[in-house]
């Protein structure tokens, strides 16, 4: 039984990684083979800063923020283990703050001590009236996609550096199932007119007095087109950039100066910190995620597929739940072909 | 009197501080700072600068939550503006934890620091030996970046610094009209203050980056304080023990102590140790002493033994000690001016 994880984001190895982990003792037969034409740190999801935060509103998909708890509860476990620091993991806490009051978000309840600010603590930001407080993960994926790609290897998955143009191509080679994790370029696929570039610029600073992420929120403008600075272990993360629709992965002069104007403007400390990196990607933004099997025929030759992309701005945050649904589904193409019986949901 | 002359014996946290607050309060004082040691040999220099109160059971809480709110203030401002970096202050959230609820459940300066509350039944899961705990958001002094900053504005007005130990307050009579004492630790030397005691406090301070939040046993005992480049591990509280120099027993139980309060600290690296006396006494001696001897007389305003508390009200004591200055040169000024008659 050979599995093709396309793609070697977060996606992609957490799936393999999930699906090994699962069937690997169940299935003896089973190969799980990742293929990719880029890898960590070349990844949309290493650009990422790695901070677990959903968006404000999950507009009533429920399975997202179930899959958005799967995984903080997942990351939680890990916190207290030795493996934490060499998979990028530690809790952080930090502020959201909005020019007026919103309702309460979808993850209040599993994030930590999630409360309102006081006035006190917004006269720390002029010009936002109101705002949370919270601690939450930090998942930086410069780490964790080297962790998840020594966990795969002491597995025996294979990795392969390769651009897959089709299905067709893997199913060719003798695939009986492919993970499709490409994220933003999932349409050169399979055509997907909901999946389109959430294009996001961040600057990488040395500002180490910085100890709580900050995210500014414009309700009109939208996600991610506020200011926000997010420290990381080693570089503070300085953004607020969403272009929808905009494939470009060149750094823009303007988009620095937004973000670099409006995150001195916050905290006014910024102003001297040293600038180490400039980063451009697209977030593969798409109204839900696409989580889903299809079975691709091509003359008599059958694959199934599993789709696990579109995960927008909240990858890394919604990323084991989405591997774990994504191991149920070949969990039921398994039983289809009689070679596992029913498991357990786990 | 022409420009009075003022000379602020200590560089420590409470010396600079008290020296920034009387050129404050009185521009046309000349103020001249003496020590033995400057950053980074100071008591300061050793401590994490958390903004944290100690309780001091001689002086009044209401003096005390002032000091504190004076100081926080006063931070607070400074962590907002575009010197926060250069000045070392930062703002940083954590919990306090114990092991058992303490008596008193609110502490006076819950209501100064930001969104003091009781941590949830969740937050607490993180720390399996401990039933009770608070969590908040304060602010932390970097030393030496404090100090340096605080060095730099002294500078600006034209304070003089120098190296020198006074061995005796009453050597400096001749030269300066007011003489401060912030000599911390050195205060029982140099002025024979029995009841200033040492309490010796041993930290490591380590690189642990990932370390965002503060953690704190409420037995004051253990303790981890990310700060701009390291984190600061603690600690011990050894009452009347001198001796400044590490002990390598004492440091592997601070590391033992604080990896089980917050395990990813067994990665850190390069770890730095680092002891010192805190200035300790009932209560901080914060009021002026007239010397004299052979008819001549010499204004003293003491400001020492902030033991474990010395950032958290350094501010609010430097502003009181400023103020008890100022008297001070108020009645030379009028004695000056009856001897004129």
């Amino acid at each position: 039984m050979r599995v093709a994880v396309i793609g070697a984001g977060v996606i992609g190895l957490s799936t393999a990684l999930c699906i090994h982990e699962q069937y690997h003792s169940l299935v003896p037969s089973l190969e799980v083979e990742v293929y990719a034409d880029r890898y960590t740190p070349h990844t949309t999801s290493d650009g990422a800063a790695g901070l677990w935060q959903p968006y404000l509103s999950d507009h009533g998909n429920l399975q997202e923020t179930l899959w958005n708890k799967e995984t903080f509860d997942f990351l939680l476990g890990y916190l207290g283990s030795p493996a934490a620091k060499e998979m990028g993991l530690y809790l952080i806490s930090g502020y959201n703050l909005f020019t007026q009051p919103v309702p309460d978000p979808s993850w209040k309840n599993i994030v930590l001590g999630f409360r309102n600010l006081t006035p006190k603590e917004l006269e720390l930001f002029p010009g936002y009236s109101y705002g949370w407080f919270n601690t939450a993960l930090m998942l930086e994926c410069r780490r964790y996609l080297p962790w998840l790609t020594n966990r795969l290897t002491q597995r025996g998955v294979k990795f392969f550096h390769k651009k897959v143009e089709s299905f067709q191509e893997v199913s060719d080679d003798g695939v009986d199932v492919v993970i499709n994790c490409t994220g933003v370029r999932a349409g050169e696929l399979q055509p997907d007119p909901e999946l389109q570039p959430g294009r996001g610029q961040v600057i990488r600073v040395v500002a180490p007095w910085v100890k709580h992420f900050i995210i500014t929120h414009d309700v009109e403008s939208g996600i991610y087109k506020s200011p926000y600075i997010i420290p990381g272990s080693e570089f503070t993360i300085l953004g607020g950039i969403y272009q929808h629709g905009n494939w470009s992965e060149e750094n823009s002069a303007q988009d620095h100066k937004t973000i670099w104007e409006n995150c001195c403007r916050l905290l006014p400390a910024l102003q001297t910190a040293k600038i180490v990196e400039e980063w451009s990607g697209l977030r593969p933004a798409r109204p839900w995620v696409r989580l889903e099997r299809e079975t691709i025929r091509h003359g008599h030759i059958q694959a199934e597929v599993i789709h696990n992309y579109g995960h927008s701005g909240f990858g890394i945050t919604i990323h084991w739940g989405c591997a774990m649904a994504a191991a149920r589904l070949f969990g039921s193409i398994l039983q289809e072909k009689k070679l596992a019986k029913p498991q357990p949901h786990l | 009197m022409a420009a009075p002359k003022v000379a602020v014996v200590g560089a420590g946290v409470i010396g600079l501080s008290t020296a920034l607050c009387i050129t404050e309060a009185c521009p046309s004082c000349s103020v001249t700072v003496l020590s033995d040691q400057f950053s980074p040999n100071t008591t300061s220099d050793v401590a994490a600068g958390m903004l944290i109160p100690h309780t001091y059971p001689g002086t009044p809480i209401h003096v005390q939550k002032q000091w504190f709110k004076e100081t926080f203030t006063y931070l607070f401002a400074i962590s907002n503006s575009a010197e926060a970096a250069e000045a070392g202050i930062h703002l940083v959230s954590g919990w306090q934890v114990f092991k058992s609820t303490p008596k008193q459940e609110l502490p006076f300066w819950s209501d100064v620091v930001l969104g003091f509350r009781s941590m949830s039944e969740a937050e607490l899961q993180k720390f399996p030996q401990h039933r009770f705990g608070q969590a908040f958001t304060t602010l932390k002094c970097d030393c030496p970046p404090y100090l340096l900053w605080l060095k730099k504005r002294l500078k600006a007005t034209g304070v003089q610094m120098y190296t020198r130990k006074v061995a005796d307050l009453w050597e400096l009579h001749r030269e300066y009209n007011v003489v401060v004492n912030c000599a911390g630790i050195g205060a029982h030397q140099l002025v024979g203050d029995e009841k200033l005691f040492p309490v010796r406090g041993q930290v490591l301070k380590v690189h642990a980056p990932w370390v965002k939040n503060f953690i704190r046993d409420g037995d004051g005992l253990t303790y981890i304080y990310p700060g701009i480049h390291r984190v600061t591990l603690g600690g011990t509280r050894e009452k009347d023990i001198w001796n400044l120099s590490a002990d390598p027993g004492t440091t592997q139980d601070i590391f033992d102590r604080c990896c089980s309060l917050e395990p990813s600290l067994q990665e850190a690296r390069d770890i730095k140790v680092k002891v010192g006396l805190r200035p300790s006494r009932q209560s901080v001696r914060l009021q002026r002493e007239d010397l004299s001897q052979g008819g001549f007389k010499l204004p003293v305003v003491h400001n020492y033994g902030h033991g474990a508390g010395g950032f958290s009200v350094h501010r609010g004591t430097a502003k009181e000690a400023a103020r008890l200055v100022q008297e001070c040169i108020a009645a030379l000024k009028s004695s000056s001016s009856r001897a004129k008659l």
